[in-house]
């Protein structure tokens, strides 16, 4: 047997074994959490509310016809159909007049539904009765709700209902997250499928909000503000200086053409003047922040004292003050001097490993070699807080298969 | 014949040369089974708050009641598994403490993080709450670290107006702001670049001493912003072990009455990772004497 087929065989030995052991984890995982807690997969719920409203009219604010004059009909208001002045006999429903009503959505975790519908004593095949969000007992909710509803019908009423289109969502990033992580087994289609529609979604949506949160609102906008509210954001502020907008405008309009003369089979050299005031200005924001922030503050944070003294409360006639004049005593903070001289002999050696220009060798080279293990334990810290996110993350799709997807 | 096939020594160190010869799907296995197990048995430990914890809970508690406080949502989820647990923390604490919440991001996605963590955090727990007095969400704003250094100078050449379009001479919680000094206390939690980093750059470069500042970050830029702590930043929480034991000091101070988990859900992660953690500081070591082991056998770690 030669070298090339020994390694194929422990390939395929190692390769079978991982699968094994994968799916045994998986089906032993999923028998047991679902025999403690039998629940559907892809569980998803939405709130719906139903809102109402109704039109009514002030009650007493007509006038009738007196004298030769005309009669006055009732104010007429639009009001929620559970408005107070409804039930006080302030107002009155118009009789005839279909009530607005609308269902609004708002997503709900499979968990919360849960504990809200056995708060509410609902079980689930009676999803479509009202559940109780107050936190109030079953009791009260019932009796302020059977009220409620003698008095509103069928209005305004908030249930929870199971949300197909948000299933088939947790199915689908379900398999997504399966298809990426199976590339730790080796490199597959799913994989590829499910990077390849990670990156055209990013793409799309990175174009999308570069279009709407930047060219839309500071250019579009200042050039042909009127177009943009009648065709796009109607909510668009109507600017106090115009045409001042407009021509400052103008400056990115002509900057961006530049940019994209680079496509342009002549004249490329237009394209590098924006791309020099694109890298000029930001050379300029970034210095000068970075010179305030990361040096001078910097540097004004490493002088310390490194002799660290702590004052010592004043504790009345057992304290260790001058209680007379109201002193605190002084003491030595062992632990905090200790700080201090560790951060200077950090910042000093860690400075000499970088000043290249006299050779690491005798006090220099013991020096830096100090500033090497600072380095060292820093990297080191890096790491541990690297590995600290990315397990977080790891646990943050694991629930989400095993709890919203699996429904463990 | 294969390197496999020869002969190993026997007893420990035949193991441990074997484990260094190890495939690593093995070890991705092994990092998966110690992450689920405790996450399905509901593995969770005490946390004692460390000193950027408290440094953070007493930076938004010793600001007055009705303080203005402005938290920028900078991150995405790809972020949010370590982001999020602190930044819905943040928000219960600002909103139990009485202070005046403005909302804002330098991520696209931030906003809608931001918007459901006012539904399922801010109005779940304080529905009380009254926009455009309490709260206001003014949105993302393009333009990464220019929108900070805007703000330092004028907020309303950043956000002319809220989200829902209200302009902010009409909102009460932002009467009398002029720059982002005028807030008691910015929060950032931050994903990447632009976030806490460029806070301090450009926010408290401009302004150092009106410009009060505490930030939540991932794990994987702690070690960069760490330099800042504490003169540029009065508190820092770093990663999910940050936001656990500032969640256990949140609740402990103002509990929810909500038996659910969205103001838990870092101490809930830490047990996972306590054991992930401990499976991988062995392998560390495995691995180590692995390589010493494998000195002078053919095939062996060098």
């Amino acid at each position: 047997m030669n070298t090339r087929d020994a390694n194929t065989q422990v390939s395929k030995k190692n390769d079978t074994l991982i699968w094994i052991s994968l799916l045994v984890f998986g089906i032993v995982g999923i028998a047991v959490g679902k025999f403690f807690k039998p629940a559907p997969m892809a569980e998803a719920y939405v709130a719906v509310t139903t809102h109402a409203r109704v039109l009514a009219e002030v009650v007493g604010s007509e006038v009738a016809a007196v004298d030769g004059k005309p009669a006055t009909p009732a104010t007429r208001v639009w009001v929620e159909s559970d408005d107070p002045q409804l039930r006080a006999g302030t107002l009155r429903i118009v009789e005839g007049v279909e009530p607005i009503v609308w269902d609004e959505r708002s997503k709900l975790g499979a968990k919360n539904a849960r504990d809200a519908m056995a708060a509410a004593g609902v079980k689930a095949e009676e999803l479509s009765q009202p559940i109780n969000p107050t936190g109030l007992s079953k009791e009260e909710f019932e009796k302020r709700e059977s009220a409620r509803l003698a008095e509103l019908t069928e209005l305004e009423k908030t249930r929870i209902v199971p949300s197909l289109r948000d299933s088939l969502g947790i199915w689908f990033a379900a398999l997504l997250t399966l298809g990426i992580l199976s590339f730790l087994v080796r490199d597959n289609p799913f994989y590829k499928i499910a990077e390849s529609i990670l990156i055209g979604v990013s793409a799309a949506y990175w174009m999308l909000v570069a279009y709407w949160s930047t060219l839309v609102p500071d250019l579009f906008a200042k050039l042909a503000p009127d177009l943009v509210r009648a065709t796009m954001l109607p909510s668009l502020q109507v600017s106090e200086h115009p045409s001042r907008d407009f021509v400052l405008a103008l400056i990115p309009l002509s900057l961006a053409l530049m940019l994209l003369w680079r496509l342009a089979p002549r004249g490329g050299w237009i394209a590098v003047w924006p791309l020099a005031v694109v890298i000029g200005t930001f050379a300029g924001m970034r210095l000068t922040a970075s010179i305030e922030a990361d040096f001078m503050a910097q540097i004004a944070a490493t002088m310390q004292p490194v002799v660290v003294l702590k004052s010592d409360p004043v504790l009345g006639d057992v304290g260790l003050g001058d209680v007379a004049s109201n002193t605190p005593s002084v003491s030595l903070d062992i632990g905090g001097t200790l700080l201090a001289i560790f951060g200077v002999v950090g910042v000093v050696t860690v400075l000499v490993y970088f000043f290249f220009s006299l050779e690491q060798k005798g006090v220099v080279g013991k020096t830096a070699r100090v500033g090497v293990w600072y380095l060292m334990i820093t990297f080191g810290a890096a790491f541990g807080l690297t590995v600290m996110g990315r397990i977080t993350l790891l646990a943050e799709r694991f629930s989400f298969l095993f709890y919203d997807w699996l429904g463990l | 014949m294969h390197e496999r096939h020869e002969q190993l020594p026997t007893g420990l160190r035949g193991f441990l040369i074997r484990m260094g010869r190890i495939d690593r799907r093995w070890i991705y296995l092994a990092v998966a089974i110690s992450i689920s197990v405790p996450m399905l048995a509901g593995l969770r430990f005490p946390e004692v708050p460390g000193r950027m914890a408290t440094a953070t809970f007493d930076a938004i508690e010793t600001v007055p009641a009705g303080s203005r406080v402005l938290i920028s949502y900078d991150f995405d989820p790809a972020s949010a598994a370590e982001l999020e647990p602190m930044a819905n923390a943040m928000l219960h604490h600002c909103a139990s403490k009485g202070h005046r919440i403005v909302l804002m991001a330098l991520w696209p996605l931030g906003k809608q993080l931001a918007d459901d963590a006012v539904r399922d955090i801010l109005l779940e727990f304080h529905p009380e709450k009254v926009e455009g007095v309490d709260y206001v969400q003014l949105g993302f704003k393009t333009g990464n670290e220019g929108v900070i250094k805007l703000m330092s100078t004028a907020v309303a050449e950043a956000y002319s107006a809220d989200a829902k379009g209200t302009p902010l001479a009409g909102l009460p919680i932002m009467e009398g702001v002029r720059t982002v000094g005028d807030f008691d206390l910015v929060v950032s939690v931050s994903g990447g670049t632009p976030g806490s980093k460029e806070w301090v750059q450009y926010a408290d470069g401009a302004m150092p001493e009106a410009f009060t500042f505490v930030t939540g970050t991932t794990g994987v830029q702690a070690s960069q912003l760490l330099p800042y702590y504490p003169k540029q930043m009065e508190g820092m929480l770093i990663a999910i072990k940050g936001a656990a034991e500032y969640e256990m000091l949140v609740t402990s101070k103002y509990p929810v009455d909500h038996a659910d988990d969205r103001l838990s859900l870092g101490r809930k992660r830490m047990g996972p990772q306590f054991v992930a953690h401990l499976l991988i500081i062995g392998l560390i070591v495995l691995g180590n004497a692995a390589m010493i082991a494998g000195r002078g056998v053919k095939g062996g770690r060098r």
